[in-house]
């Protein structure tokens, strides 16, 4: 058996010359696509944190928005309300939502939910937020919070889009370095031996309570950084779009697709998601809903086939090609 | 490391190609502009939870762009064509932020959006940005016209004005009939739109002197069943529901009242579901004497509208819809734009349209009454009117000027 190691300058490299190209892709992108490439950024960074909890702790959480949301709606109330910077506000946000995700974990521990009902519970407490947060005048319900169009890059407002680039980039980065290190840390193994056999792991002496809660309480915080990125990008949340279902659904099939419990999954997952969508959208064909409807057939078609021929998601397809790349080299050294 | 070179190059190459890809588009609305051609977009939910309404709102610009090019083009541009394309903001304001930086990165002359008030606030700040127009034909939200943009033109009136048609109508009808009801209960949907309408109904039934019983906000994606609210309101005494629905919510609440038995002297509706196709295909004879507070006017006598509302019905088996009759006056309004300015520079027809002035029944343009842009981008000439359904068909019945038929007082009882 040949044993293949990748060499790390080699990875090294490879990793320069894509941070290097990410950095300067603003110079050649038009404003269009900055908004494309910064939304599947900001989709991906999600995916990423819905994984820490899914993907490594086996946790089915649907209730991601909430801390989506939290995130978005603090640090909006924060700077409208009391003209706290959002750059203060973001940091605020992720503790407030880290402190729901903390009080919920506890309550599902409390009555040892866990499975199935652990999803539904985390909807329904999403779900209760939604509700308040439409009949909660102080946050103007459902109208929701317009933030007005200027250049302040003090409070995190920009008319230019790379600044955008670079900070949703940056949290991507942050996300993946968490990750990368959660999943060489001992908490990563811990994670792994729960979600693969919680009673097991916990024979094994693997304190499981403590680490489902703070396996939560790091992806909520993640997460709502993403929300406040949200306010302050489009100036407009609304319960409807912060609480909503939507946003958890494209953390889910993004994941799910790309290979959840990887590293590069989720973003590979969402990315195709984002890009390959606009890259339909911009067909020079004439739209109508027939072709948004199939194109919709397509989404699903694809979503059906990696459920059913690639069950651990796209990165293991692109692990497979890899070795395959990796074997006929090896046949050819010996060839020759 | 000649192979990685060679992998590095094959990537650096896909990614140069997807940029063409994507820039493509940008360099075909630039031919469409060297050949005389007026590039006009709209961004509209063609799917989503809001897709009905988006679908008939392209039809009315589609039928109107169509119609004008038949005829010859704008005249003022040496017959220049209108090339108009739709883009589906999938009912997210991500997605209309994302396909209007697409259709301004090009050259734009106008955009038309978003038949949904999130999205049209999201897009608005990219149009302003670019200082292209964009005319919102169909959103009820205040805060689209209260920041000061100068590119941001709303040809409907918006949800205080049809909230206040309704109680407005009430009051004239307890004049004209020497009848006295006045206990109002308001049932809305918790949407933006339906916590507006909610608060301008509050709002108008204070002032005008009747008394309120309730405001009740439902939760329009899980309330199924509004029997619950409706006893109350019958046992409380309400002789005037008004409210602004969802179209399945709409269809409910009528029949949810015929279920308990209650039988209001008003079921007064705010546009929204009460005007979409569906709720008479559906309500049949249920909806008789339901008055309901619109930009809709059915059958009012005016220019070219019985013949565009007839080929309407003929074309897709369904009643004309305001959403309709909103696309079809605003690509009228960008027309006449057009045609005085004789210029395709978004700059210049921005500045036409603030002081341009059409005419109720002007053309294609059928929304009530006319258009002249106030300094906040407000159609200073928007009002509602009531229609009710009488015999299985809409007809005006308020004010008195575009009435075709008398009103019923109060709504005959269900059957």
């Amino acid at each position: 058996m040949v044993q293949h190691v990748v060499h790390p300058k080699r990875q090294f490299l490879f990793i320069a010359f894509g941070g290097i190209l990410l950095l300067l892709l603003p110079l050649v992108l038009n404003d269009h696509l900055m908004t494309v490439a910064i939304t599947g950024f900001m989709w991906a960074y999600l995916c990423v944190c819905w994984n820490l909890v899914f993907g490594f702790a086996g946790q089915f959480s649907l209730g991601h928005m909430l801390f989506w949301g939290v995130g978005a709606y603090t640090s909006t109330v924060l700077f409208i309300n009391f003209g706290i910077t959002p750059w203060i506000g973001i940091f605020v946000g992720g503790l407030v939502a880290a402190g729901f995700a903390f009080l919920i974990s506890i309550i599902i521990l409390r009555y040892r939910i866990k499975g199935v009902y652990f999803a539904l519970m985390t909807l329904a407490f999403a779900e209760v937020v939604l509700g308040l947060a439409m009949n909660w005048d102080y946050i103007r319900g459902p109208a929701g919070i317009l933030l007005l169009l200027k250049n302040s890059p003090a409070n995190m407002f920009f008319i230019e889009r790379y600044p955008y680039y670079y900070i949703m980039l940056g949290l991507l980065v942050m996300g993946l370095w968490i990750t990368f290190l959660i999943k060489k840390k001992k908490i990563g193994y811990y994670l792994i031996a729960l979600r693969e056999d919680e009673e097991a792991a916990e024979v094994s002496g693997v304190p499981t309570s403590r680490y489902k809660i703070l396996i939560m309480v790091i992806s909520a915080f993640m997460t709502a950084l993403a929300g406040t990125f949200y306010a302050q990008f489009f100036l407009y949340i609304s319960p409807e779009i912060m609480f909503g279902f939507g946003s958890q659904m494209t953390m889910l099939i993004g994941t799910m697709v790309g290979g959840a419990g990887t590293l590069a999954g989720p973003v590979l997952g969402s990315l195709v998601f984002s890009f390959l969508g606009e890259l339909l959208r911009s067909l020079p064909i004439v739209h109508s809903r027939e072709i948004v409807t199939a194109e919709r057939m397509v989404w699903s078609l694809i979503l059906i086939l990696v459920i059913f021929y690639l069950p651990g998601g796209l990165i293991t397809w692109i692990g497979k090609i890899k070795n395959r790349f990796k074997r006929s080299q090896i046949i050819m050294k010996k060839e020759v | 490391m000649g192979k990685m070179k060679k992998r590095t190059n094959a990537g650096l190459t896909l990614l140069i190609a997807l940029c063409i890809g994507f820039n493509f588009m940008g360099s075909l609305a630039a031919k469409a502009q060297a050949a005389n051609e007026v590039v006009v977009a709209a961004l509209l939910p063609l799917t989503g939870t809001v897709a009905s309404w988006g679908i008939r709102n392209d039809r009315g610009m589609r039928y109107v762009f169509d119609m004008i090019n038949a005829q010859g083009g704008v005249k003022s541009l040496g017959g220049a064509k209108i090339k108009y394309a739709v883009s589906d903001t999938e009912s997210k304001p991500e997605v209309a932020q994302s396909q209007a930086e697409k259709v301004v990165s090009g050259d734009i002359s106008c955009v038309f959006g978003c038949n949904q008030s999130p999205a049209t606030l999201v897009v608005s700040q990219v149009t302003e940005r670019k200082k292209v127009a964009l005319i919102c034909v169909s959103d009820f939200d205040p805060l689209i016209t209260e920041r000061g943009f100068q590119y941001m033109f709303r040809t409907t009136p918006i949800m205080k004005d049809l909230a206040k048609t309704v109680l407005v109508f009430a009051q004239a009808m307890n004049k004209a009939n020497g009848t006295n009801f006045k206990k109002v209960g308001v049932l809305c949907e918790d949407s933006i739109v339906g916590d507006s309408a909610a608060k301008a109904l509050e709002k108008y039934t204070k002032d005008i002197g009747y008394t309120l019983i309730d405001v009740v906000k439902y939760n329009a994606s899980t309330t199924k069943d509004l029997t619950g609210v409706l006893s109350r309101y019958k046992a409380q005494g309400v002789e005037l529901i008004v409210g602004h629905n969802k179209p399945a919510d709409a269809i409910q609440i009528v029949r949810n009242c015929k279920e308990i038995d209650y039988n209001p002297v008003m079921i007064g509706g705010v546009s929204g579901g009460w005007v979409a196709a569906e709720f008479l295909k559906n309500l049949g004879s249920l909806a008789e004497g339901i008055s309901i507070a619109s930009t809709e006017t059915p059958d009012v006598k005016i220019g070219k509208f019985a013949e565009l509302k007839k080929e309407y019905e003929t074309k897709y088996s369904e009643e004309m819809p305001s959403t309709f009759v909103g696309g079809a006056s605003g690509a009228w309004l960008l027309y006449r734009a057009l045609e005085r300015c004789a210029s395709k520079d978004p700059k210049v027809i921005a500045q036409t349209l603030r002081t341009l002035e059409v005419k109720y029944g002007d053309g294609y343009y059928f929304q009530q009454f006319g258009c002249k842009f106030d300094e906040k981008g407000d159609n200073q000439n928007a009002s509602a009117t009531v229609f009710q359904v009488q015999a299985g068909v809409k007809h005006n019945v308020f004010p008195p000027e575009y009435a075709t038929q008398k009103p019923v007082w109060p709504k005959p009882k269900f059957k």
